[in-house]
This record gives C-alpha cells, structure tokens and sequence, in this order.
C-alpha cells in the first residue's frame, strides 16, 4: 500500500507543478516559452560592478524587454500570451559544439559560430535559412561592408558545385567580426639584440608573417601562437606558398596588382588563401614543424595574458583579444602592438544561426532575439564588455569609437584642437548605402594606427587583402593529419628501444614474481616437512 | 502489493550509477571504436592506430614519460616514507600531512601555479617543454606514492628485522633482505598509482610544456577535438586494455596479500 501511495503523491505533486508556475506569471501569462542559445564562452554583456557594468546581464534585460506586450506582439502576433525566458549555455571551442550538434541530443534554438562551421552545417542542413524581413533593426544597422547582397558575408558561397544553397549571408546574422594579426611588445626582453624600433619596423613590415622563421635570431622563444588548427594554417600558408623561385605567392599577387584590388583580386587572393592540396599541405606543415622550434609554445587562451604579464613578447592573436590585452597592459604604461601583415590576412565572423527543426514559436523568439542584439544600443554594450566588435555600425557605435580614440576630448569633454591626430577613415564600415555621403572619420593618435584601433576595424588599405578561410571540406582530414604531425614530439631510436626494455622488463618482472613467490614457497614447505 | 524493504534496495543507486557512468559509456567506447563514421562495422581505427607513426609515437612517448615518473616517484618517495614511519619523527603525523596537502588543492589550479614557479626558477616550459613536464609529474604523483608506502612501512613486521638482526645481516643485509621484500606489495601499489594516471595525463603536459608535447590523454582529445570520434574511441580503449592488462598482473600484491604474508612467519 505503501508505494501505491507514494505514487499518488507524486502524481498530485506532478499535477500542482504547472499549477503553481502559471500562477505566477500574474499578468494573464500562460506557461512559458524557452529560447535555448548556444554561445562561445564570455562572449555577451554580463553584469559585473567590479568593472563598471552597472546594468543587469544582457539576457535578463532582453527578457524584460520582450515580455512587454507591445513587443511580444510585434514578433510573435497577437494572442501569444506564454513568458518568454531564455536559457544561456557557453562552449568553449566551435568544435566541441560542433560535436554536440552531431549527437542530435541538444536542443538549442539559436548557436553563435565562426564563418567555417556555418559552412560545414548548412552542408549538413542542419541550419535554416534567415528571413531578412524579421530583423529589421539588422537590415537598418549592420554595416553594408560585411551584411547584406554586397557584403563580406556573401562573398562566402557555401557550396562550389551547388550555386542554389546560397552565401554565408543567407543563414546567418552576424554578431562580432575580425581579423588575425600579430601582437608584439617591442621592449619585450626575451628579443635579443633588436632595438624597439625595429621590431616595430619588423612587424609592420609587408610580410610580417615571416618574420618568426626568417628573423629567428632575434625572435626565438618568444612568440605564443594559437593551439588550433585553422589559425596556424593560416599563419602557414602566408608564409610558406611560395613559387618555383621562392617568390612568396602572396607577394607576387600583391605586386601583380599594385594599387588597383579589384575583383579578380580578391578571388585570386581567396583561392590562394584556401589552397589545401596536398602538395600545400606539406609545405605548411614543413614550415609549421621549423616554427615549432622558433616558438614559446601553443596557447589556447593564455596567449592575450601572457603577453601582459611578460611570458610571451609575441602572439598570433585574434583582434578581440588583441584589444583586450593591449587595454590590460596600458593600465601598467605598457604599450603592446597589433599589426595586420599586409599581403594577406584571415577576416573572420561569427554569426547566429536558426538550428533545423525548431518550432515555430522558438523561431518568434529567435528573430526577436537577434533583433534586439542588432539595435545599436545593445551591440555598444556588447562591445564595450567583450572587447570584439560587432557587425552593427549607426550613431551609437560611432559615437562610442570616437569617445574611446579621440585624443582631442578629455575626460569631462571640453575639445583640445592642440593635440596632433591622425584621421582614420571608417567610411567603409559606417556608411548607410550608396546615397550616404557622410564621411565616417575618427581622429587618433598616430600609434594608435598599429593598436586598438587597427584590431577594432582594419585601416581602409588593409580591407582589400583580408581574405575569408573556407571549411577545408574534403581536405579536413588530412589536414587533422598535418596537425598531428606538427604536434607530436619524434623521439630518437635509442629512446624507443630504452622505453620498450623498461617496459617488458617490468610486466616480465611482475609476472614472474609470482611463480617465483609460489615456488619458494613450496620449496620451504618440502623443506620443513624434511 | 505489499511493499518491504530489503536491504539490498540500497545498492539501487550504486547499480544504476554504475550502469549509467560505467558500463554504458565502456559499451559506447567499444561501438564507436569498431565503427566508421556512418556506423558500419570496421576495423580502420585499430589499422590506423597501429600503422600510423604519430600515434606509435605519442604511445612511446607516454610510456617513457610514465616509467621516468614512476621511477623517480619512487625512487624519492620510498625513502621518505622510511622515515616517516619512523614513529619518533611522526609522532602525530603532522610531516605525512605536509606532503599530502598539496592533494587538497584542485590539481589544475596547482598546475598553472607549477607553471609560474617553474617559470620564476628559469625553467619555463617554452625553452624546456620535457624538464617542465617532469617536474611537474613527479610534483603531482609524488603523495600517490607516499601515502601507499607510507601505510606498508608502519606495518613493517619489527620482530623480523630484529631477527634478522640476531641473526646477524648487517644494516644493508636487512634492509635488502627483509624491508624490500616485505615492503614490495606497497612499491607495486604505488607504482600502479602512478603509471596508469600519467599515461593519460592531459592538463599537466599541455599546460607546462605550453602545448609542446602531446601524450596519449592529450591525443584522445585532438582526436575528439577534430571529430573523429573513432579514432579517439578506439585509443581510449587501447588505453583501457592497458589499464586492465596492468591490473590483471598486479593483482596479487595488494595490501591484504601483505598481511597475510607477514603474519605467515
């Protein structure tokens, strides 16, 4: 009788549940809605006052904001009366989402992801197509350099041999972008023999790239660079495609070019970037293996500290992390570099995407979600917290950049015409469309041409060689191959021969103990009986 | 119904843990080993695994790191859980405790620490990937031998060094023929504690060697890392067998087998 009652228990328990959570709603709310999103680790506005950010996390004030009946009207039509939360998860790395997708387990409305694992879902139709006319804000704000029929975003075709899947641009809303450079802090001490000036000179220099293998001299054990894959093959490649006469292809392109990057540039450009034959492949890994010996060591998200405490004096960095490690430095007066190799760089974006079978009613709550980070407002609050910067330009972005570089305005805003500046030209990210005539100019100090400034949005002349990295595809494998190459330690013969002995003389050693225990003991016994 | 409580109800809990995080992951690991990636059966993971140079490679790697660690581990633990038992010197236990406190700490926080001091004493893991990574080995294994030892030297059987004393062995006499052997089924103990662990090691290598050298925890992770799952699966459960076959030989030295042994005589 017992367990029969437990069990009646449990079901009015079971029955009151729901009971309870509509009453407290309160408002005529009915039940409530979750919109489950999947973003990579520390990648949104969250409360924190040690640091100045005052306001509630970024979910929480969505959340307000979308349970107001106007607003829920407006993305999900009248008569929709459930609560609207969200539930936030993080990743620490695309592949280990990636990961998670495949087991079909997950649940997730919405993900944040690179530029090259929307590729590789939308080949396994596992994202839906975004409905531009749902995103207002983002049609309104997102700059035209990167959304929209011209922008960065469609340059990416997702599919070579299927033109109908579409662009980039098609499946997903951009969030943050930027590009992969070098960090440098030219008074490092690790740097050998090399005044500051030069190592500026150094890196500044056409072919940065290259200067870790070709000036090693100066520069070993003193670089950190990325544990991951894609971003060393990126490294590799700028520095290692080279022509039968050694010529750097990259360089050759630049020079055939010279001063008029036109179209065909940029596609030339991006097929030498994606190049992963075999025949690449080995030369990447050829340099790759010479760097491992030139380099601190690989990090995975140490590098941006490292470089502030003085363990690395170099690092291959992301622009976001750049930023946030040359802020964190200048509060010891100490000024770390950012450059962008001038022959060619990886440009890279991460965007939302609408997972496949996802309800219609999540899909309401998914669009109004990614309308409410695209309003100018929200995204400057992302990008002051994150340090990465988002696809939205308009007033608000423009005016935070300039409050943040312009050396004219001090502290309490009075204008100082005294101080020498340089104008940086954003023209390209701010501009409304082909009718916009305004000229979006920041004035800076000139360092800050090869600092924050230069992470945040690339300088004009570095636009046309940013190059977008494709999902290597068929290639993955035998690249995951190269990586293992690179990675794994060779050891000499005597070594394996030593490791081998020690071995089977200690299992033999430890097998063999025992028969010889058992005999003995016999033996003592036949002894004993004697 | 009538519903009665028997006692064995309370292992419930154990079993189905025990099914949830034990067997069905192991049966998990097993099918995506003997798999391709549409799920037909295959034996491409074991090919590659045993064709591929890296992998060979990495195995050896891990192998000879593991049997340095053991050795030293030993080799500086033994001594000094001789002198801990020394009841004199550790009266209330209080030195045992000071080597075992680092335990207490999450080992990964006293990782990144290692690395800070390593890197303080000039002997940074950029310019010293494998010293680094030895240090910091033996640093984190060195109580898993202590304590083992530590426990089999207080149970050392006194009368027999005293006897073999009378009987006139001379210090190293005893020491060689009767503290070794009595103490042998700790220093198998010990090492087990420390082989199997550091073959999979993952956070230790990556950290202080700053990613420089792979072991095998740090291969099954790259593996998963790049989606080849197979291939990850099929070395965790080389690693197992490794695991097992360890197991199976030195299963006759556990401490009971001790007792038992010295209360013989």
């Amino acid at each position: 009788m017992k367990l029969k009652n437990l069990f009646k228990n449990f079901a009015i328990g079971l029955s009151i549940i729901p009971l309870l959570s509509s009453c407290s709603g309160g408002n005529g709310e009915e039940g409530t809605l979750y919109l489950r999103v999947y973003n990579a680790g520390d990648y949104i506005y969250c409360n924190d006052p040690d640091n100045g950010y005052d306001l509630p996390d970024l979910t929480d004030q969505y959340e307000e904001w979308i349970n107001d009946p106007d607003t829920k009207a407006e993305y999900f039509g009248e008569g929709f009366n459930k609560r609207v939360e969200i539930i936030y998860d993080e990743y620490d790395v695309n592949e280990t989402m990636y990961n998670e997708l495949l087991t079909g387990k997950s649940n997730y409305d919405l993900i944040c992801t690179s530029d090259y694992m929307i590729q590789k879902l939308v080949q396994r139709e596992m994202v839906k197509r975004i409905d531009k006319s749902r995103i207002p804000n983002y049609v309104e704000y997102a700059s035209k350099y990167l959304a929209g029929d011209s922008g960065k975003l469609a340059g990416l075709t997702i599919s070579e041999d299927d033109p109908s899947l579409g662009t980039l641009d098609d499946y997903t809303v951009g969030y943050m972008w930027g590009t992969l450079g070098m960090m440098f802090n030219p008074e490092y001490d690790g740097i050998r023999d090399r005044d500051p000036e030069d190592v500026i000179d150094d890196f500044i220099s056409p072919n940065g790239w290259d200067v870790l293998w070709e000036k090693s001299e100066y520069y070993t054990n003193c670089a950190s660079i990325k544990d991951s894959m894609r971003d060393t093959y990126a490294m590799g490649i700028a520095h290692a495609l080279v022509d039968e006469s050694g010529k750097n292809e990259f360089e050759k392109l630049y020079e055939e070019y010279a001063g008029n990057y036109n179209e065909e540039y940029t596609k030339k450009l991006s097929d030498l970037f994606n190049k992963c034959d075999d025949e690449t492949i080995q030369l990447v890994e050829d340099a790759l293996i010479e760097l491992k010996d030139v380099i601190y060591g690989f990090e995975v998200d140490t590098g941006k500290t490292d470089i502030v405490t003085g363990r690395v004096g170099i690092n291959l960095a992301w622009s976001g992390d750049a930023v946030y490690a040359m802020d964190l430095a200048e509060e010891e007066d100490n000024y770390l570099y950012y450059t962008i190799p001038h022959y060619v760089t990886n440009i890279w974006f991460d965007g939302f995407s609408i997972l496949e079978g996802v309800s219609e009613e999540h899909e309401n709550a998914a669009y109004s979600f990614l309308d409410y980070l695209s309003q100018p407002e929200v995204a400057a609050m992302n990008m002051d917290y994150v340090g990465y910067t988002p696809f939205i330009g308009g007033e608000d972005i423009f005016d935070l950049v300039t409050d943040w570089y312009d050396p004219r305005y001090d502290e309490d805003g009075n204008f100082d015409d005294s101080v020498a500046t340089v104008g940086y030209d954003l023209t390209y990210f701010f501009s409304q469309g082909a009718d916009d005539t305004n000229q979006y100019i920041v004035h800076v100090e000139e360092e800050q041409l090869n600092r924050q400034m230069r992470a945040q949005y690339p300088m004009e002349s570095d636009l046309p060689h940013l190059a977008i990295m494709r999902d290597f595809g068929v290639q993955n494998d035998r690249i995951v191959s190269m990586w293992e190459n690179v990675k794994v330690n060779p050891l000499p013969v005597w070594v394996t021969v030593i490791v081998i002995l020690c071995f089977v003389g200690a299992l033999g050693f430890l097998g063999s103990y025992n028969l010889i225990k058992k005999i003995k003991v016999k033996r003592r016994r036949a002894l004993r009986e004697q | 119904m009538k519903f009665r409580f028997q006692r064995k109800y309370l292992a419930i809990p154990f079993f189905l843990f025990l099914i949830l995080f034990v067997i069905l992951p192991i049966l998990f690991i097993i099918f995506y080993a003997f798999t391709d990636s549409n799920g037909f059966f295959t034996f491409d993971a074991v090919v590659d695994f045993f064709t591929s140079p890296n992998k060979l490679n990495v195995l050896e790697l891990s192998l000879m790191f593991s049997i340095l660690n053991t050795v030293i581990c030993l080799l500086i633990g033994y001594p000094i859980a001789y002198i801990l038992s020394n009841a004199k010197l550790n009266s209330n236990g209080v030195i045992v405790m000071l080597f075992v406190m680092p335990m207490w700490i999450n080992f990964v926080l006293r990782t990144w620490a290692t690395r800070d001091v390593l890197s303080w004493i000039g002997l940074d893991g950029g310019s010293h990937p494998y010293e680094a990574t030895m240090i910091g080995l033996v640093y984190n294994y060195l109580p898993f031998v202590i304590l083992p030892l530590y426990n089999v030297m207080l149970k050392l059987d006194k009368s027999q060094i005293e006897a073999a004393m009378d009987l006139g062995c001379n210090r190293v006499q005893v020491f060689v023929k009767s503290i070794i052997p009595q103490s042998i089924p700790g220093v198998v103990s010990a090492a087990m504690m420390v082989f199997m662990p550091t073959m999979s090691s993952y956070v230790i290598s990556d950290v202080l060697s700053e990613g420089q050298i792979v072991l095998f925890g740090n291969l099954i992770y790259l593996n998963f890392a790049s989606s080849q799952w197979n291939y990850g699966s099929f070395i965790s459960l080389f690693m197992l067998a490794l695991v097992g076959i360890s197991m199976l030989i030195t299963r006759n030295f556990t401490e009971k087998d001790a007792s038992k042994e010295s209360s013989r005589w």
